[in-house]
């Protein structure tokens, strides 16, 4: 069955097309849409703050995106027949209002930390708001939602050892995993793909690597699994993210900071 | 409406006796109900004001940042001693840790080995078919059970569902396994006699059969957040980051489960076998902000009591 996409919205290269979101996890295998003269955010000078401070408020930027991007979806689905009823509306509604807390939630917590708070942006949800399929915003919050669970992994290192923030994040993180195995299954409903809800074995990639050598582990082979090397995706978990990779992802529907 | 009766309680809001009204609670309900708080959050000015009366009514808690949630076995150090998880080996913290996920791992392997080979009607002692399914397929399973309800095609998706879920846990068991060989740590064992289902029966349905795995996920989330604390001396918070990733798979299996159980996507209150706490010390500001943890030794007795063959 050939794909459904739309044509090519003005300004933006491709489409969201979430092949496989549980499958080896790379910067080239995030598909998300390019854009010419996009905003280039790093980890280093996009982010403000330092320490645990500045992981907070990497995670804010995602959740501010995420809140924005799930209101664009809400206010675009009900002219493209998909609205307050429809099983996908639903859940696009209720997990919009689980991403603006989680943004309410950290700015509010990170204000109280006595900041420094990564401002508001607006964004560029052109491909958004000019879709003419439901499908393509399906694909677009479902790479989304993949790549914040990928994140939250990538960002556990750079907080404080033993942070007290650590659970929290992990609280948040996931409900982004429930969000994407949802979406997934929705997708496979509605367009017959066979996307796994869940990474599978030897099927994700582990980019935190022991260094240390005490946690070094062999080829553990249990009975009737071949293993070839260890930390190659064998563990049927979620993989992780690094910041400026995630960053470079979303970075092009960033328009510019909103002056407080 | 719900949610306020949820904050008014204050601290920490165990839910034993609320678990069937909150089941009763159908999607519609659910979303009519986000439409109004949605309504407020999304507001500037009516979430203010909401969020100063939760304070005034001495619910600071709700609208202060991170607290340390609800302590728990903390000793007066803020470290957690081995005593905080009963009957579990390790030499330090990681190791604890580490097999207390182990243990955990080891009784859902074994659970959904048992409710795989209920639905495709194998013996209940039949081993893991040791040869691995390709991605989408069935491998050497077939539904064979009832479907309960489901659609054909709900019940096709679930029971591969079920099937990778079977392999993803016993993969888990072997990944945590592999990695406290390799610390040279002391490593937890399979309960002597084995684990079953209430009754010895996983379900007599495959709707049945996701409904008594349900609570086994949960758990697993629940377990897995209560645990993060306890870790000290993790260099990069690596462990951390690992058994974040082992809970955020558990959470997707739980969501999975849920939607063909016509279930919420979670997480919700009540919904596991032990007492549901949060990182803000209250069900904020909606029932499915956050993750619910639970502390270990709670875990554990709800665990062997119900799973355990003694």
């Amino acid at each position: 069955m050939s794909d459904v996409h739309d044509p090519a919205v003005s300004g933006w290269s491709g489409l969201a097309r979430g092949a496989a979101v549980t499958a080896t996890v790379t910067a080239a295998t995030l598909l998300f849409p390019t854009k010419a003269n996009a905003l280039s955010l790093t980890y280093a000078s996009s982010v403000p703050g330092t320490g645990d401070i500045k992981v907070l408020n990497y995670a804010l930027a995602l959740e501010d995106f995420e809140a924005a991007l799930y209101q664009a979806a809400l206010a675009a689905l009900p002219a493209l027949g998909v609205a307050s009823g429809n099983a996908f509306y639903n859940y696009v509604l209720e997990f919009s209002q689980v991403e603006l807390d989680h943004a309410t939630f950290l700015r509010s917590a990170l204000t109280s930390a006595g900041g420094p708070v990564i401002s508001h942006f607006t964004y560029d949800f052109s491909i958004i708001t000019k879709a003419t399929s439901p499908r393509s915003i399906l694909e677009l919050l479902l790479q989304v939602e993949a790549t914040g669970v990928r994140a939250y992994l990538g960002a556990i290192p750079l907080f404080s050892q033993g942070s007290k923030y650590l659970q929290t994040a992990a609280a948040i993180q996931a409900t982004e995993a429930r969000h994407t195995s949802i979406l997934t299954i929705l997708r496979n409903v509605l367009y017959q793909t066979a996307t796994d809800v869940a990474p599978l074995t030897a099927d994700n990639n582990l980019t935190g690597k022991f260094t240390n050598a005490s946690f070094q582990y062999e080829n553990y082979s249990p009975t009737g699994y071949n293993i070839s090397k260890p930390n190659e995706g064998v563990a049927g978990i979620d993989a992780n993210l690094q910041p400026d990779t995630v960053l470079a992802a979303i970075g092009p529907f960033f328009v510019a900071p909103v002056a407080t | 409406m719900t949610i306020l009766f949820i904050i008014l309680e204050g601290g920490h809001y165990t839910l034993q006796d609320q678990e069937q009204k909150f089941e009763a609670q159908n999607y519609d309900n659910k979303a009519a109900e986000a439409q109004g708080i949605e309504g407020i959050m999304r507001d500037p000015v009516t979430r203010r004001e909401f969020m100063s009366r939760l304070s005034a009514a001495g619910l600071g808690a709700v609208a202060m940042p991170l607290l340390a949630g609800c302590g728990g076995n903390k000793t007066s150090s803020g470290k957690y001693s081995n005593a905080a998880f009963p009957g579990i080996v390790g030499r330090n913290a990681i190791e604890v840790v580490l097999n207390y996920a182990l243990t955990l791992e080891l009784a859902e392997a074994d659970l959904y080995r048992q409710s795989l080979n209920r639905a495709a009607g194998r013996v209940s002692t039949e081993s893991l078919d040791t040869r691995l399914p390709l991605p989408g397929q069935l491998g050497q399973y077939t539904l064979t059970i009832a479907t309960g309800g489901l659609d054909s095609a709900s019940a096709k998706a679930a029971f591969l569902y079920l099937l990778q879920f079977a392999y993803i846990e016993a993969t888990h068991r072997d990944f945590l396994t592999s990695i406290l060989a390799g610390l040279n740590a002391p490593i937890a064992q399979a309960n002597l006699r084995g684990y079953q289902y209430p009754n010895n029966e996983p379900g007599a349905d495959l709707k049945t059969i996701l409904a008594n795995l349900y609570p086994v996920e949960e758990t697993g989330v629940r377990a897995y957040l209560g645990a993060v604390p306890a870790l000290v001396n993790d260099t990069n918070n690596h462990i951390a980051q690992i058994a974040t990733a082992l809970y955020s798979t558990e959470a997707r299996h739980s969501a999975t489960l849920a939607y063909y159980l016509g279930k919420d996507a979670g997480p919700g209150l009540g919904l596991g076998t032990t007492t549901d706490l949060t990182v803000t010390g209250t069900a904020y500001p909606h029932s499915n902000t956050f993750e619910y943890f639970s502390q270990p030794a709670d875990v554990l007795a709800k665990l062997t009591a119900t799973y355990f063959i003694k």
